[in-house]
Order: C-alpha cells, then sequence, then structure tokens
C-alpha cells in the first residue's frame, strides 16, 4: 500500500500531487510536461519534494515535518527508465548480477533462472548493450530491477522508444509481468491503450497536479479523460478466463457463465486474459429473444449499469459478469430504448483488441467445441 | 654515444621513479575526490576550490615551491606540525621532491578525470541507486570504470609531470645527490659541469625512454575492453 502526498517546486513547475495505490498495477496518466515522470522520480527516492509525506505499506520514505528522507538506494523501488539504462560497460549477465548482489537479505522476487526464463535472456547474456535492440534492453532492464528485489516497480513509459513491432512483443513480457509476480507497479503512460491493456487503477495528471484517481475503467470512461484525450469513445475492458484452445485455431474463453471463442491467442488455459474493447464496437439491443439474421456472430447478456448523462449524451455502464463495459449514446436513443439501471439487455461486441491484435468475439454454448 | 650509466646516473633515475610513483598513488585518490567534487557537485566556493587546483599551472614552478617551502619547512606552520607529531621531514628530504611533484602534478590529473567523470550519464548513477547500490559501489562499479580512460590519462599524466618536475623541487627539496637530485635535476647538473654533456644525453635518453613507455602503458590500460563479467 503506497500513500503519497507531496508538493515540489523546481524552475517554474509546480508538483502538488497526492495518491494511494494498492497491489496491482496503478497507471499514471496525462500528456507530456504533466508531471509524471517527476512524481515517479520523487517516489523512487531520486528527487526530494519540499514538503509532504511518502509512505510504503508501514515504511515512512519521506516526511518534511520531520525531516526524514530516504534516498533511492535504501528504497527497494525498482525503476524501468524508458531508456532503458544499462550500465554500457557490462554485458547483460554482468548488469544482471549487479542487481542480483543489491538483493542479498532481502525477499527475492524473482529467482535467477526464472528471470532469465521468463524475459527469454539466456541468448543475450553475453552481449553488451550496444548489441542489444531496444526491446532486448527493456527485457534486460526489467529483469534486472526484479532481481534487486524490490517492493514497487515503477514503469516509466517502457514502451515509448520502441517501434511498434518490438511494443507489440514487450507487452507480452509485461503481461507475464503483471500475471505471475505479486508485485505493485506503477505504469507511467500516455497511451490510453496501455491503460486498458494494464492498470486495475489509474491517475490522470495534468500540469502537475492530479484530475482524477479510481478504477481504470471509471477513469477510461471519466469525462476527464476524453478531455484530456479529445477521443470521446469509451475504453473498457474484458477479462475472461483461458478454458482451452481448439485443434482448429481458436482460443475459448469464459466470461461468467457466457462462453465465447476468439482466434487463437497466445495464453495458457486458467489463465485470465485482458481483451480491450472501444464502445463504438459495442451493438446494445434490447431484445429479450435471441438476436438473429446478423452478421455479428455473438450476444453476450448483460445487465445496464450505472447512466451518466451530459450534454445530451449518455455514457452507460454494462455489466457483464465482473467485467464492465461503457459506451456513449445519445440521450434520446436512451429514452427510446427505455434504458434505466437494472435492466436487462443484449451486446454484440464487433471486435476486442489483445495485445494490440484485433480480434472478432463469437459466442457459444458453454463447453462447445469448434467442430 | 651513449656510455654505460654511471652510479651517481642510476640513482637519480631510481630516485625519480619512486618519487613518481609514490607521488601518483599518494595523490590519485585526492584527484579523484576532486574531480568527482567539480565534475558533480554545486556548492559555494567551487570557483575558489577550482582556482586553488589549478594555481600550481599558472604560476611560475619556482614560486609555488617556495610557497610550499614556506609552508612544510622546519619553520613553516604545517612543516614544524608534520615534525614535532609524526617526525616527518619534507624540506631538503626525498619526500619533499614528492610532495612539489604531486602538488604540481595535481591539475594536469584533475582535469582530464573531470571531463570524464562529467560525461559519465548520471541516469546510470541514478538506476543504479534504484537497483539498491551503495555510492561506492556505484562509484566503484558505474562510475570510475565508465570513466577509465580519463582518469588513467590524468594518472599518466600526473606521473609524466611528476619524473619532468623541476623549478618546485629545486626550490622546496633543493639538489642533494642521491636524496633529491630526480633525472631533470641531474640533467641540469650535468650541464653545470664541464665535460657533462653525455651524462646529460644519457639522461635525456633514459627520460625519453620511460614517458614512451609509460604512454604504451596508459594506453594498454585504457584500451576497450570486452564485456567483463560482473
Amino acid at each position: 500500500m503506497l500513500d503519497l502526498n507531496v508538493r515540489l517546486e523546481r524552475d517554474g513547475f509546480r508538483l502538488d500531487a497526492s495518491l494511494s495505490a494498492s497491489a496491482g498495477v496503478t497507471a499514471l496518466f496525462g500528456p507530456s510536461g504533466a508531471g509524471k515522470t517527476t512524481l515517479a522520480h520523487v517516489l523512487a527516492g531520486l528527487l526530494r519534494p519540499d514538503e509532504g509525506r511518502i509512505r510504503l505499506d508501514d515504511d515512512i520514505l519521506f516526511d518534511s515535518d520531520q525531516k526524514l528522507w530516504k534516498p533511492a538506494r535504501q528504497r527497494r523501488i525498482g525503476c524501468v527508465f524508458q531508456e532503458a539504462r544499462l550500465f554500457p560497460h557490462l554485458s547483460t549477465e554482468g548488469n544482471l548480477r549487479f542487481a542480483l548482489r543489491q538483493a542479498r537479505g532481502a525477499d527475492p522476487v524473482i529467482g535467477w533462472d526464472d528471470a532469465v526464463e521468463m524475459f527469454e535472456l539466456a541468448a543475450l547474456l553475453p552481449r553488451r548493450p550496444d548489441r542489444l535492440s531496444g526491446g532486448e534492453r527493456q527485457r534486460v532492464a526489467l529483469a534486472r530491477a526484479l532481481l534487486a528485489a524490490p517492493r514497487l516497480l515503477i514503469l516509466d513509459e517502457p514502451l515509448a522508444a520502441l517501434d511498434p513491432h518490438r511494443r507489440k512483443r514487450l507487452v507480452g513480457y509485461l503481461r507475464r509481468l503483471r500475471d505471475h509476480l505479486d508485485l505493485p507497479l506503477v505504469y507511467i503512460t500516455h497511451e490510453p491503450r496501455e491503460i486498458a491493456r494494464f492498470a486495475d487503477e489509474a491517475v490522470l495528471m495534468r500540469e502537475g497536479r492530479i484530475l482524477l484517481a479510481g478504477a481504470a475503467h471509471d477513469v477510461l470512461s471519466s469525462g476527464a479523460f476524453v478531455e484530456m484525450t479529445g477521443d470521446p469513445d469509451p475504453w473498457s475492458v474484458l477479462a475472461p478466463e483461458v478454458t482451452g484452445h481448439t485443434p482448429t485455431g481458436a482460443t475459448m474463453l469464459a466470461l461468467g457463465a457466457q462462453a465465447f471463442r476468439i482466434p487463437r491467442i497466445d495464453a495458457l488455459p486458467g489463465e485470465q486474459v485482458r481483451l480491450v474493447v472501444r464502445g463504438r464496437d459495442l451493438l446494445l439491443s434490447t431484445a429479450t429473444s435471441p438476436l438473429e439474421e446478423i452478421s455479428i456472430r455473438n450476444a453476450f447478456a448483460v445487465e445496464i449499469g450505472s447512466i451518466a448523462s451530459q450534454d445530451g449524451v449518455c455514457l452507460v455502464d454494462l455489466m457483464l459478469g465482473a467485467s464492465r463495459l461503457a459506451l456513449r449514446l445519445p440521450a434520446a436513443t436512451v429514452r427510446a430504448l427505455g434504458l434505466e439501471p437494472g435492466r436487462p439487455a443484449q451486446v454484440l461486441i464487433r471486435s476486442v483488441a489483445f495485445e494490440g491484435r484485433s480480434l472478432e468475439p463469437e459466442t457459444c454454448i458453454a463447453g462447445e467445441l469448434d467442430t | 654515444m651513449i656510455d654505460a650509466l654511471q652510479p651517481g646516473e642510476w640513482d637519480a633515475i631510481q630516485l625519480s621513479l619512486r618519487v613518481a610513483a609514490v607521488s601518483l598513488v599518494v595523490s590519485l585518490p585526492f584527484a579523484i575526490g576532486v574531480a568527482l567534487l567539480l565534475a558533480r557537485k554545486q556548492f559555494p566556493g567551487k570557483l575558489l576550490v577550482e582556482t586553488l587546483v589549478h594555481l600550481p599551472l599558472v604560476l611560475p614552478p619556482v614560486a609555488t615551491g617556495y610557497v610550499l617551502l614556506a609552508l612544510f619547512g622546519t619553520a613553516g606552520p604545517v612543516g614544524g606540525f608534520l615534525q614535532n607529531t609524526f617526525g616527518v621531514e619534507l624540506a631538503f628530504r626525498w619526500t619533499g621532491a614528492v610532495l612539489a611533484a604531486a602538488i604540481m602534478a595535481f591539475p594536469l590529473m584533475v582535469r582530464p578525470m573531470r571531463v570524464a567523470l562529467e560525461a559519465v550519464d548520471p541516469g546510470l548513477e541514478q538506476a543504479a541507486a534504484t537497483l539498491g547500490a551503495s555510492r561506492l559501489r556505484t562509484l566503484l562499479s558505474i562510475t570510475l570504470p565508465l570513466a577509465a580512460p580519463g582518469v588513467i590519462a590524468g594518472a599518466v599524466l600526473g606521473f609524466a609531470k611528476a619524473l619532468g618536475e623541476f623549478g618546485a623541487t629545486i626550490t622546496l627539496a633543493a639538489n642533494i645527490p642521491g636524496e633529491t637530485r630526480t633525472v631533470p635535476l641531474a640533467i641540469w647538473s650535468a650541464l653545470q659541469t664541464p665535460g657533462g654533456e653525455p651524462a646529460a644525453w644519457r639522461l635525456t635518453v633514459v627520460a625519453m625512454m620511460i614517458a614512451v613507455l609509460s604512454l604504451v602503458v596508459a594506453e594498454w590500460l585504457a584500451r576497450p575492453r570486452r564485456p567483463h563479467r560482473a
């Protein structure tokens, strides 16, 4: 559990932020110059704020009243920087061993062999950073940060310096990191899709201030987020469980009581995956009978959640098992359909995205196998 | 052309090497410390420290030697203290030659070290800190290895300067055969003696050989490394 409340003034820039983050992934989102990296440096202990308090679990890292300040080297807060910051005179192995040596006495987050395997580093071990690609460098930086046994890991736009292809690959490694290690992450980004993909909680920042903080879904569909990104179409996340793969190349998924399949993805049975859904890909129907004779071959039973209306447009939340989907509808449509909280409905999903790949879901009867 | 070296000349060569080596070993940690201070820290009085460090470079060496004599001579404030407390005598001793050489070589050592340290990305030191590395470990494993070519260049320059130091040495330590007569002083003395030219030539050739050798060693030390595993 992280609790932070700091103020800092440097060269005309003011940071005035308070936030708390629990286990899981907290995304720090905002345009460049919002103070995300400054806040991350304050949290990591690289930059001392003028006043405030920072507490991680029971450990006070900063308290201006008590004149207490723990520098970075005493915090055990890992950092993966945008430019990886590998030590150029050491091989990959040298970089990792440097971190491992610092972890002595602390509870390890990950062992050497697991780190090498998780980030597929075996072939890179003898190479120096100047012989690695951007994506490889980030993998080494991730493994290095984890081997130092951090209590919390800050990822500062780890994808920003990568081309789309390498970005896609690194996303897979980040997903493994999130799903397989019990480590709170603070993820800095200016890409909405990355919040949808990774984050449990999200914090919106602008001009050194925190505009909004809360569950990722709520933040993604908030007015402040729409205003910041200029994109009114809300983002949602479906988190189904993989139940298996069919011989014909589909992956079977279960979302509560509903089963559906998508073209095969790289995930293991039993694993929970996150599928990103845009509001524009949702089609809502209040019909109670099965929807037939349409091109979209899925229909999910949902219940209308909250409806927030502003300026003639409504943000409608749909409850689908434990997941929530958000879409925007004109207020007139909401009235005409008689939408109200608690009412059952069906939603058709045109496409979902998994790690940047756009996929068409197809609902089926639970347990049905592709024939 | 060059006859075998005479015993007095051997003494001078050995003394020079000893003075330069001791001067290097003693001043190296200070030079690295001052270079780090100047490269990394902003503090009031930084200009004063910079000026003091560079002073021997611009002051006439004899004047530097005279200031040192006034401070470190038996009657001087520091010299008297050292002699009474530790029994260390500097004026007119080979240790005085070490002090003179170290002071004169200091600015030449600090400058390339500082430039090299300034070129080390502080982001790497931050990364080391977030991994939990202490300041000392970061310095020894990250900063100094990355600045190694500059540190070595500074050390070699300092060593060469210490070998060749003349003015401050003769003022502080005088020109005592076997005690403070280093190679440059021996060359100068030979030139003062009628028929001393062959001796001056022999010493000059030896001085050149030492200089070339130290440059080669420095090149070898600063060669690009293959990745070394920690």
